[in-house]
């Protein structure tokens, strides 16, 4: 893995959890595809193999619920959605989110010369 | 055995030693994916998302992640929330309970169960150390006033007879163990 894979892998680790609940914030989602907009859209993860593992994580803290919808086609397929922790949680990060970003923004842009 | 079912199990076995919740849930969400889909159209679908080895290997690359830094109660906390809780009301009449269920719903080690299970037993509250009391109060009177032919006026009719006081026992001690319940699990959370 290079330094730039590398970074970048690392820089999606950290946010992968919000994305998941800001995802989820706009309505409830099945796993394939919270999955298939983590990773066509943003890149944010590799493989849908990633995100059970944060799901059961953002589950046991209570941030994510799921229940069964019956499908005609075969097995009820299992949506997620957010609880009032999870809401909590994704406003916090939101603000965290603004002042990191402005900062880390400061001091990685080129000064400008004159 | 098709080409989904072969793709299922292979995965399957790759994370036999995985969480039964995870790998269930990785699984069974690929399968609701192509249930339906016709043969050519499932295979693509799996094309997509990698082989059986890359999909158990990403899964097992971020278990193998430290958990995110989470907030966590202190154990006084925790304490302070329950003895509020429980007998806040007496200690600072009304007040107590209303600062013991705002320290229960702002806690991080209790889940939203642990929170409407706490609200309901301060709920009880007062009415909690009273139920530990009933049994006493209810047996001393069975035994100074006889068979009730000149019952008391003042006392329930009910907690007179002995199967009420074990009612009223047994809902204390329900209520006692459900602030244990709770104690329990903010300290199962805060060693998580």
């Amino acid at each position: 893995m290079t330094a730039a894979s590398d970074q970048a892998t690392q820089l999606r680790r950290g946010v992968v959890e919000a994305c998941i609940l800001g995802l989820l914030a706009r309505e409830p989602m099945y796993g394939w595809q919270l999955a298939d907009r983590l990773i066509t859209d943003g890149a944010i993860i590799a493989s849908i193999g990633t995100l059970y593992p944060v799901l059961a994580r953002l589950r046991e803290r209570g941030e994510v619920t799921s229940y069964e919808v019956p499908s005609e086609s075969g097995p009820p397929r299992r949506y997620y959605e957010l609880t009032d922790a999870g809401r909590r949680t994704l406003q916090i990060f939101r603000g965290e989110w603004i002042l990191f970003t402005t900062s880390v923004e400061r001091y990685i842009t080129p000064e400008e010369t004159s | 055995m098709t080409a989904i079912e072969k793709y299922l199990t292979e995965l399957d076995e790759l994370l036999l030693d995985v969480d039964p919740a995870i790998r269930d849930g990785l699984v069974n969400g690929i399968r609701e994916e192509l249930a339906g889909m016709s043969d050519a159209d499932a295979a693509e679908r799996l094309r997509a998302i990698g082989a059986p080895a890359f999909v158990a290997a990403s899964a097992r690359a971020e278990l193998s992640q430290p958990k995110a830094a989470r907030r966590n109660d202190p154990a006084w906390y925790s304490v302070a929330t329950v003895v509020l809780g429980s007998i806040g009301g007496f200690l600072i009449p009304v007040l107590g309970s209303i600062i013991g269920l705002v320290m229960l719903w702002m806690a991080a080690n209790w889940q939203l169960r642990h929170k409407v299970v706490g609200t309901l037993l301060t709920a009880l509250g007062s009415g909690g150390v009273f139920l530990m009391l009933v049994p006493f109060y209810s047996v001393a009177t069975v035994t100074t006033s006889g068979s009730g032919d000149n019952p008391n006026p003042l006392i329930p009719a009910a907690a007179s007879a002995p199967w009420s006081a074990i009612l009223f026992f047994a809902l204390a001690v329900a209520w006692f163990a459900g602030w244990i319940w709770l104690l329990v699990a903010a300290e199962c959370a805060r060693r998580r």
